[in-house]
């Protein structure tokens, strides 16, 4: 099993800026959608992310690489006062998740890490679908003391849980699967080209 | 004499104001992180920077105040975006401080005295640099694309986003290597305590502003919902 080297730390920081820059176009596009658009931007970014990583599996292909960068853009969105601790946690764990599923060989399947990244995506909801789930009541009154009105927040509430949570999770998971295709789709010949 | 205040203190605060997310139920606290946020920037002598923060703040307070007074039709959605942006703007006041004021060298030495892994904060403070770079480079790249006669194109979406990521991610391969080579030769693989042309150390002024900071903020949190 490779381990990371400083040069790979040093790689998955700048991967980690680029991801942040399109982390946020994606995020703002979808939360044209409201709170259901907020809830399911880690898929809309995970179609147009499956690149960076699919770039980063074929470049590395060393263990701890999803966990580590990972922790890099958690520790940007903390910087930036994004970060809180469920985010985090739910984060970090799918990312080592994908790591165990992928990173422990060089040679990987598609299929497996298309899995690991739509896994790794799944996590990243749980940011937003945790504090819904958990706090439901302070999190409604808290809208409702800024001027919200009690029946939007009940219908904004209703779509981060039950039935809309599978619902989140089911799109998130698929858009982020069709990312990393889409990613091996659009870089495949220049890895081919390279003969990696 | 180096008067900068320490990022250290920036950091903290940037850690602390989500969790007035959490704990504040009254206007009044995003008011005063915008106000602290303003004097920072002020501080820095950040005139322009200040200007175009609080016309934003202005803006996005004032735009979620009439779609929720007017109770305009199906605007719900967009008065609680247009109200998280707002929350958002003292966040970006002091983050852009830590991008565009700090170098990575300075932010290093300093999340050194936090004792984390020291790869981590070599790694965290690479990314922090290269953000605005990013931005600029997808101008960049833009124009690149523009000379060439490729424009992006809705019709093309696949294409389009084929042009423009590719040579990004490219790029990032060759900036770490040219990158790692440039720290390697500066030391950067070095386990000692590092020693930094910066002034690191915790001044009396930091313990000014992180103290002005907490107190206002209790005061704020605890009795901002009577004012």
């Amino acid at each position: 099993m490779k381990t990371l080297k400083i040069k790979d730390y040093v790689f998955l920081a700048i991967i980690s800026a680029l991801y942040m820059v399109i982390y946020f176009i994606t995020a703002f596009s979808s939360s044209v959608l409201g709170p259901f658009g907020h809830n399911i931007s880690p898929g809309v970014f995970g179609l147009v992310g499956g690149t960076i990583i699919y770039f980063v599996a074929k470049k590395l292909g060393k263990m701890w690489q999803f966990t580590l960068l990972t922790i890099i853009i958690m520790g940007l969105f903390t910087l930036m006062g994004g970060g809180y601790l469920p985010w985090w946690i739910c984060s970090i764990l799918t990312a080592f998740l994908a790591d165990l599923i992928v990173s422990r060989s060089s040679d990987f399947t598609v299929w497996k890490l298309a899995l690991a990244f739509a896994i790794m995506q799944v996590g990243q909801t749980g940011g937003s679908l945790i504090p819904v789930m958990f706090f439901v009541d302070s999190y409604r009154q808290e809208w409702i003391s800024r001027g919200q009105s009690p029946e939007f927040m009940d219908a904004s509430i209703a779509v981060s849980q039950g039935g809309y949570a599978l619902l989140t999770i089911l799109i998130v998971f698929t858009l982020s699967f069709i990312g990393i295709y889409l990613g091996h789709f659009i870089l495949r010949k220049h890895f081919d080209n390279q003969n990696m | 004499m180096n008067t900068k205040i320490n990022a250290l203190v920036l950091i903290f605060i940037n850690l602390i104001i989500p969790f007035s997310a959490m704990f504040a139920h009254n206007i009044f606290v995003t008011f005063f992180l915008f106000l602290f946020s303003a004097v920072l920037l002020l501080r820095f002598g950040k005139i322009r920077r200040f200007l175009k923060y609080s016309i934003a703040f202005l803006a996005l307070g004032m735009i979620y105040y009439l779609l929720l007074h007017f109770r305009i039709p199906h605007t719900d959605v967009f008065a609680m975006s247009f109200f998280i942006l707002f929350h958002f703007i003292p966040l970006m006041m002091i983050a852009s401080l830590l991008f565009y004021d700090y170098g990575p060298s300075e932010i290093l030495s300093t999340l050194q005295l936090l004792k984390l892994n020291r790869k981590f904060t070599i790694a965290l403070t690479i990314a922090l640099r290269y953000i605005p770079t990013f931005q600029a480079e997808f101008k960049i790249m833009k124009s690149s694309m523009a000379m060439r006669g490729i424009a992006f194109s809705w019709k093309r979406p696949l294409q389009s986003f084929s042009y423009f990521i590719t040579p990004q991610l490219f790029r990032c391969s060759l900036l770490a290597e040219e990158l790692t080579a440039a720290g390697i030769t500066k030391g950067i693989e070095y386990h000692g305590v590092r020693t930094s042309i910066y002034n690191i150390k915790w001044k009396k002024s930091d313990s000014f502003w992180l103290i002005s900071f907490l107190l206002g903020f209790i005061t704020i949190i605890l009795w901002g919902g009577h004012l």
